[in-house]
């Protein structure tokens, strides 16, 4: 029912913008204060904005591409005021630029459906631990 | 172990090109295997996703049609997201944020169970899965 009052609210111009403007906001805020996960909001968002139509690599590809300013802003923070120093990351900088485009590139000959199901469990289960441990 | 580390990074890196995930894992690695504290990690993990999206973009750019007014929107106001976001983060406790994150993980990975066993059971009717491809 909220569903179907955002989506009518979006299909004006003027509407969409706020309801984009929204989900940006509250993406933008669970980016810096988890570290991750805004691209799940602005993949939800833009369900209710797009619709189904949109072809679901795309709405990834616009999701990842909103949430690079706002990981440049949240990161440069997080080094300045608790020493997440390059140092520390070095080793996973230089694997993340390789496995970014080798990921990037398996995605255009595969749909990775069972790869998904397989690490939610996965997920959820590290969710629980975070969640519920120590 | 350096070499794990590595190894840890290049899988992360090509599942969240992939949309697998949802930008966490690297964090679960970082506390659960490196047991590093939640923040340090979140903040690791904010420059490593710099890295893996900026080279997976350059791969996605060339065959995917990007929204552009929404991600523009959404980029906008998301910087100020950002700025509340991690102020926050440096106010509270690492016990709270790991709960957060937890709950995040929690929510990502159950609603894509949820879709995908949807999924599969609308299957046989054939009419969602024609409209999702």
């Amino acid at each position: 029912m909220i569903k179907q009052k955002i989506r009518e609210l979006a299909a004006d111009r003027r509407g969409f913008a706020a309801v984009a403007a929204l989900f940006g906001a509250l993406a933008g805020t669970v980016n810096g204060f988890i570290g991750s996960g805004g691209g799940i909001l602005l993949i939800y968002g833009m369900e209710l904005l797009l619709g189904e139509e949109q072809d679901t690599k795309d709405r990834f590809t616009t999701a990842v591409v909103s949430i690079l300013p706002m990981s440049a802003i949240s990161a440069y923070i997080y080094y300045r005021n608790s020493g997440a120093s390059v140092a520390d990351a070095a080793p996973y900088l230089s694997a993340a630029l390789f496995g970014g485009v080798f990921g990037a590139w398996l995605m255009t000959v595969i749909t990775p459906k069972i790869l998904k199901t397989v690490f939610a469990v996965l997920i959820v289960w590290a969710g629980y631990r975070a969640f519920f441990g120590s | 172990m350096y070499i794990f580390d590595v190894i840890a990074g290049f899988l992360a890196a090509a599942l969240a090109a992939m949309g697998v995930g949802g930008g966490g894992l690297l964090v679960i690695y970082l506390t659960e295997i490196a047991d590093m504290e939640q923040r340090l990690a979140q903040g690791i993990n904010l420059l490593f996703f710099l890295c893996a999206s900026v080279s997976a973009m350059a791969v996605h750019l060339k065959t995917r049609r990007i929204a552009w007014r929404a991600a523009l929107i959404f980029a906008l106001t998301g910087a100020i997201g950002a700025l509340v976001g991690v102020s926050l983060a440096h106010r509270v406790s690492n016990r709270l944020l790991r709960k957060a994150f937890g709950i995040l993980l929690m929510y990502a990975g159950g609603s894509t169970l949820i879709k995908t066993f949807s999924e599969y059971s609308n299957g046989h009717k054939g009419r969602k899965r024609e409209g999702i491809r």
